[in-house]
């Protein structure tokens, strides 16, 4: 019931929707944020997911100020071109509220945790919803402050009657880049893979943040902790953490203020770094792509799970074990369904690549919610899986050896024949993607139309 | 007549008032029908024609553009007519006006809003325009479009304020006038947009339009100055922010209504923008002393304002705390804690005022702020730590950290070996990764293979043949010359192989596509005779030789290797097995080509050569063994028999550059000055007189000039006669850069490591290019010093006097990386690695004429400080060593450096004996500007 050819969907790089209505923030004596929600997957009106006070409505504010600012920005894309997305998702249930986005150009992702403790309200349903962030909205966060109560109501249904009841509400269209739905799936695998190094306090993240240069940085820069003090420089060093495009952590810097702690997360490979401040039961963590013009979208990370079909039945049984935001718990799954382990692990990378999973790096699991677009949709985003599968039904692959794992192959491409080498989990093409990128981006689609010919 | 015929025929005679008549006629499945040939029409008419010596215009007319603009609209699609950029001669000429009656698409609403919304609007869509054509129900005027032209709307025509028109519609004033305070606009251009002068005390502008009809009451005074206030936290730019805080401004609030406003101004706190946050603050330190002022709200912002890095801002807050104190007392504690935000800074009057506030309301048991402090205390300035000692007493003082000093890894060995893969996956990445021994290794493991290389092998090199035909026709823009002259090696080979192996021929001749490299063979130049403008520079001759010399190799069957591919990383050659690959020359009885032997030579890591020194004492005595226990033993002498003068010479250069050996007196190089081969060059920084260009003299056609000075790094290079031998020095080519250096960036490390272990010779020629003076570089520039740097870095070499002033010059660079950099190249060499003092004594070299602004340097200085206790007594050497070169005449800023060196002697709890430094100290004490901070640092003189 998953599983969808994936060539159903058009290949769009946007795609568009609408609100019923906008979302609204109310001030006055009790302020209310009423925000509007819209899915692909579900249409059919139900209560809303949340509705309920803030805990910490100053710092809630300004997080999402700040993430607002983050699906506003393009480190890449001209202003004409990078007028898209300017939304959010939202994601609620199991006692959290989750916010996240990416830049236009899919190279920065953000997310706000509201943590329990963070509110006290109700969840009558839940679900993942993108929610409308309209700038009349985010102008009236910023009036919120230390000492105000705020109530929240996320995927509001009757905002319309609540909020503006002279004024005849228009349909917002928003045209989203559909890469943006790839980089959501794709840097869930990032964040699962990646460590904590390093946890700065309130005066070191403020000193760290000092020593980011002025303008648009080309250069990588490497952060290192010398004695106490948290550096950035332009001098790579054993051990340090590499961060290209470091002008963009200047997204954090209105939260560093206000924020207890920093903590670094890094990929094992450096291609991902992770900055989560922490306010409480509040989080705000913000991930950066290796380089600054490199978007998650086109890494590539999920394509190795997404060689072996994991059955359906294993796919059907997790959406019906799970809840929204709940931790995923593999195991469970494994001897609930009597399924190999193996299996299990494959599907959990699949699971995060078909936008049914996120990743939450403090208690390093994953947790499931489901991406608000069709799923054949969100699998139609692997071009080189595509690709491969072209090259397969076009038999441009000749397997020339197999011994156990070793495998040599002839696949044809524009013009030239490859060669393909795989040992193990070791692979290697003569292509000019492989050339380029060694792995680091994800095999190309001659390695995986190897492995799934052998599969 | 086709009714295709008769549009055309329309155009053709340009029969304006008959276009619409026809289009009437038709129907809407005729319209669709016309496309086509509408479109052909279209381009042959928008098509440019040259209409007389370089002139050049569209071919259309401009009625026949109105009548094109009207059809296309009519016929075709929104995304067609968009393409057709018609859109602007629809709205210029006006000609909806007659064609909105009979006929307007369904997508004219939701275009509009798009064009809008993406900033693509034609500029002569007015606002009235756009009110008329809501009026008649074709347009929404939503607030993006509104906001798009309102600002416009307050002039005339020619541009000429003229508001009246602004109270015609109601709607105008009463809604569309507050959308420019919520919405992203231009209006902070509007201000010179207007032709006209200012006549009265009113501005002919929005400013002035507000200002006189908030004064009488037509717009809502207090609803503007709030608007004003909230614009500033929207996520409008700088300048559009700016705009409103000058209008604000300009509205000059009353006492009254700053009360009203208080909440505002405190949001206003929060702005992105230092101009509104510093508008507002001046405002709130007026209400600081009132009863109802909210010094909680203002607690709540403190955080956040005290986190700039602006002076200002940080000053007038504590001026609202000390007024705020006295009023409301209870905000002592908490503002003291915010306030130790200030000791980030590493201004010390900022810091000076937040110690002296926390120290007046501190209350010497609170605990809470003892805490604060001390873990504030490694960024504060001495003298602040002194001041807040006693508020600290209970906690120990932080310790700095023990340096941790850089792993110390020989030059060659497991860590940076070089580990060939194989063939044809290496040939592949080649012309993809930018790594410096690439260029090398390939022409090596081509020779390498060519007993083994079968027709198989070949054809899976493939795509690397058809990578190196792409790079060859269409190089990215990253890649060098270097990169450029591989791929013609490499085609050369490929074309080499298939004219000598029948099967892999036959194969290339059944390969598919226009683009593939073998059917473009013929257009392929041979390396030995490629000619382009930038081939021909010497310094690119050394790379091409050695690609040459391994061609000819190949072709001759010649199975010895070259000399001087390296071994590990950047460009080292492992000295046994430049021992091991000579022995084959000199088993052979063969001579080695004499520029491979050279740059080999030059690549050797003469750090531990005992093993290779005992291989080469089992050679037959000759030349070579001569040779080599010179090049490896540091302490041989050169004994002849001297043949291969080149390699004499060279070894003697990369042993020990500045020695002059006896024994080469004679060779032809001695006609050279020494400085061309070793790099020691003369330089000096100073004024120099230059003829400058002034403004332009219409009568002379030419711009006047006249004599000025110019802050210069000079370097000077002797005449010699270089390349004129029989076999010239590498460092011959080195030097042949040409007048303007057309190195690419990325060919800067390749070239350099020809001589890693002396680069000076192009390293001077690199400076003297990119670094003469410490303004105006161009991307390449820092680009290509930026490269040069990391391979300097790479390399763990001892520093010449070139490679002092190379990291001098650099931690004075503009660009913060390269000063960054250069600041880490220093740190990761001490203790003893680098001379503090020496290179303290180049910086002061340039600095005594102030060659690059103080600022760069003594922001510098601020962050290397309070690293590690060794890094900050290395920083005192430095600056001790740089002002001891200063002369007695002070530069521009010379205070501020004082100031530094008076904080770093302060963290060492050092002392001046430096005499020099005290005689200058001393001679400066006359000086207005310094003699404060020059006596503050006679404190610290000892005389010895």
């Amino acid at each position: 019931m998953f599983y969808c050819a994936i060539d159903m969907i058009p290949e769009t790089n946007t795609i568009s929707y609408s609100y019923p209505a906008p979302s609204a923030f109310i001030g006055g004596g009790a302020p209310r944020l009423l925000l509007a929600g819209y899915s692909e997957t579900d249409k059919a009106t139900g209560p809303a997911f949340f509705q309920g006070r803030l805990e910490q409505p100053y710092i809630t504010a300004r997080c999402l100020i700040a993430l607002s600012n983050v699906v506003r920005s393009s480190f890449t894309l001209t202003p004409a071109t990078a007028a898209m997305m300017k939304d959010p998702i939202v994601t609620a249930g199991a006692e959290k509220l989750r916010f996240e986005g990416f830049s236009q150009c899919a190279g920065v992702y953000a997310r706000v945790d509201v943590l329990p403790g963070g509110h006290s309200g109700i969840f009558p349903a839940n679900g993942t919803v993108n929610v409308d962030f309209n700038q009349p909205m985010i102008n009236a966060l910023h009036a919120v402050s230390r000492n105000d109560t705020l109530q929240l109501t996320v995927n509001a249904r009757d905002i319309s009657v609540q909020s503006q009841p002279e004024e005849s509400i228009t349909e917002k269209k928003v045209p989203l880049p559909v890469k943006w739905i790839k980089g959501l799936t794709t840097v869930q695998l990032f964040l699962a893979a990646s460590e904590k190094v390093y946890t700065l306090n309130k005066i070191q993240l403020r000193q760290l943040f000092q020593g980011i240069p002025a303008g648009t940085v080309k250069a990588d820069y490497y952060l290192t902790v010398r004695g106490n003090r948290p550096t950035f420089s332009p001098v790579k060093t054993a051990h340090a953490v590499c961060v290209g495009g470091i002008h963009r952590l200047r997204l954090l810097e209105p939260l560093l203020p206000l924020a207890d702690e920093l903590q670094v997360f890094v990929h094992p490979d450096m291609q991902s770094t992770t900055w989560q401040l922490y306010f409480g039961s509040v989080r705000f963590s913000l991930s950066l792509s290796r380089e600054a013009w490199r978007g998650f979208s086109g890494e590539g990370a999920a394509l190795d799970s997404l060689i072996t079909e994991v059955p359906d039945r294993l796919i059907s049984a997790m959406d019906k074990y799970s809840h929204v935001n709940q931790e995923f718990n593999a195991t469970l799954l494994a001897v609930e369904e009597q399924a190999g382990f193996e299996e299990i692990d494959q599907l959990t990378t699949r699971l995060a690549a078909m936008g049914l999973l996120g990743f939450d790096l403090d208690d390093n699991v994953y947790f499931y919610r489901r991406l608000p677009f069709k799923l054949n949709r969100i699998m139609s985003l692997n071009p080189r899986m595509k690709d491969a599968e072209q090259l397969l039904a076009e038999d441009k692959v000749a397997i020339i050896s197999q011994l156990q794992d070793k495998v040599e192959a002839r696949v044809a491409g524009s013009g030239v024949t490859h060669t393909v080498m795989l040992d193990g989990d070791l692979a290697r093409c003569t292509c000019t993607w492989f050339a380029k990128h060694q792995g680091e981006r994800g095999p190309c689609k001659h390695i995986l139309a190897v492995r799934k010919k052998i599969n | 007549m086709t009714h295709l015929e008769e549009l055309e025929q329309l155009i053709n005679t340009e029969r304006e008032q008959d276009i619409i008549p026809f289009l009437q006629r038709l129907t809407p499945e005729e319209r669709t029908a016309l496309k086509p040939g509408l479109t052909k029409l279209a381009a042959h008419y928008t098509e440019f024609i040259e209409v007389g010596q370089n002139a050049w215009r569209s071919r259309m007319t401009a009625p026949q553009a109105k009548v094109l603009a009207i059809a296309t609209f009519v016929c075709y699609d929104r995304s067609a007519f968009q393409r057709t950029n018609f859109h602007f001669t629809l709205f210029r000429e006006h000609l909806l006006d007659k064609i909105i009656s009979w006929y307007m698409p369904e997508w004219f609403d939701a275009w509009m809003q798009e064009m809008a919304e993406k900033e693509t609007l034609p500029g002569d869509v007015d606002y009235w325009q756009m009110l008329d054509l809501q009026a008649r129900g074709v347009l929404t005027l939503t607030p993006t479009l509104v906001v798009s032209r309102l600002p416009m709307a307050i002039n005339g025509k020619h541009r000429l304020y003229e508001p009246a028109r602004l109270f015609e519609f109601p709607i105008t004033l009463s809604e569309h006038f507050w959308y420019l305070f919520e919405y992203p606009s231009n209006i902070h251009f509007s201000d010179s947009w207007t032709n006209s002068k200012k006549t009265g005390d009113l501005e002919p502008n929005w400013k002035g339009f507000i200002l006189q009809y908030t004064g009488d009451g037509t717009l809502n005074r207090m609803r503007v100055l709030e608007a004003c206030l909230k614009a500033v936290n929207r996520n409008f730019n700088k300048l559009q922010v700016g705009w409103f805080v000058d209008l604000l401004t300009l509205l000059k609030p009353a006492k009254a209504a700053l009360e009203q406003l208080q909440p505002l101004l405190l949001q206003a706190l929060s702005s992105p923008q230092t101009k509104a946050v510093n508008t507002a603050l001046g405002y709130l330190k007026v209400l600081a002393t009132e009863k109802a002022f909210n010094h909680q709200a203002l607690l709540d912002h403190l955080p956040q304002v005290m986190a700039t890095d602006k002076k200002n801002i940080i000053t007038t807050t504590i001026q609202i705390l000390e007024k705020a104190g006295k009023v409301h007392p209870e905000i002592k504690p908490q503002a003291c804690l915010e306030l130790c935000a200030a000791f980030l800074s590493k201004d010390e009057d900022l810091q000076a005022k937040a110690a002296k506030l926390i120290l007046q309301w501190a209350d010497k048991n609170d605990v809470a702020l003892s805490d604060q402090l001390s873990q504030y205390s490694s960024s504060m300035l001495a003298s602040t730590r002194t001041v807040l000692q006693e508020l600290m007493k209970d906690h120990t003082e932080m310790e700095v950290a023990a340096h941790e000093e850089a792993e110390r890894l020989p030059l060659i060995g497991e860590h940076n070996r070089i580990v060939p893969e194989d063939l044809i996956f290496f040939a592949s990445q080649v012309f993809e990764n930018n790594v410096a021994w690439h260029v090398d290794l390939l022409p090596a493991m081509l020779l390498a293979a060519q007993d083994t290389m079968t027709t198989e092998t070949l054809w899976q090199l493939e795509p690397a043949f058809q990578r190196a035909a792409t790079v060859l026709k269409r190089p990215s823009g990253n890649m060098g010359l270097l990169d450029i002259t591989l791929a013609v090696f490499f085609l050369n080979y490929g074309k080499w192989m298939a004219d000598n192996d029948a099967a892999y021929t036959a194969k290339l001749h059944e390969a598919k596509g226009g683009q593939h490299w073998w059917r473009i063979r013929h257009e392929m130049p041979e390396l030995e005779h490629w000619k382009t403008s930038r081939t021909e520079a010497a310094v690119y001759m050394p790379h091409r030789k050695l690609l040459i010399l391994a061609l000819k190799k190949i072709r001759e069957k010649d199975s010895l290797p070259l000399l001087s591919t390296p071994t590990h990383e950047p460009g080292w050659i492992d000295p046994e097995v430049l021992v091991q690959r000579m022995k084959q020359y000199v088993s052979a009885g063969l001579q080695p080509d004499i520029l491979d032997l050279q740059i080999a030579i030059a690549r050797c890591a003469l750090q531990d050569t005992a093993a290779a020194l005992r291989l080469v004492q089992q050679w037959p005595v000759g030349e070579y063994r001569q040779l080599f226990t010179f090049l490896l033993d540091a302490a041989a002498l050169p004994e002849g028999p001297f043949t291969v003068e080149a390699a004499w010479m060279q070894a003697g250069l990369t042993k020990a550059p500045l020695t002059s050996y006896e024994a080469f007196a004679g060779f032809s190089y001695s006609r050279l000055p020494i400085a061309l081969l070793n790099g020691a060059y003369e330089w000096k920084t100073g004024a120099r007189p230059y003829l400058a260009y002034g403004k332009y003299n219409a009568e002379k056609k030419d711009y006047d000039r006249f004599m000025s000075e110019e802050l210069v790094m000079n370097i000077t290079f002797p005449e010699g006669d270089i390349l004129k031998g029989s076999a010239p020095m590498l460092q011959e080519y080195l030097n042949g850069v040409g007048q303007y250096m057309s190195v690419s960036i990325t060919d800067v490390a390749r070239l350099l490591l020809l001589t890693p272990n002396h680069p000076d010779v192009l390293l001077a020629r690199v400076m003297q290019s990119c670094q003469r003076s410490s303004g105006f570089y161009e991307v390449n520039e820092t680009g290509i010093v930026l490269n040069t740097l990391k391979t300097l870095h790479s390399l763990d070499i001892p520093l010449s006097e070139m490679r002092y002033l190379c990291v001098a010059l650099c931690m004075l660079h503009a660009d913060k990386t390269v000063k960054g950099y250069a600041a880490e190249y220093w740190s990761s060499r001490l203790p003893d690695r680098i001379s503090s003092e020496k290179l303290g004594q180049m910086i002061g070299m340039q600095q005594r004429v102030a060659w690059a602004p103080m600022k760069r340097f003594t922001d510098l200085v601020s962050t290397q400080t309070q690293i590690s206790r060794l890094q900050n007594e290395a920083l005192e050497t430095l600056l001790t060593a740089c002002l001891s070169v200063f002369t007695e005449m002070p530069v521009k800023d010379l205070k501020k450096l004082l100031e530094v060196y008076a904080e770093v002697l302060a963290i060492n709890n050092g002392s001046i004996r430096n005499t020099a430094v005290i005689q200058l100290l001393n001679a400066w004490q006359g000086s207005s500007t310094v003699k404060k901070a020059v006596q503050q640092l006679l404190k610290r003189v000892v005389q010895e």
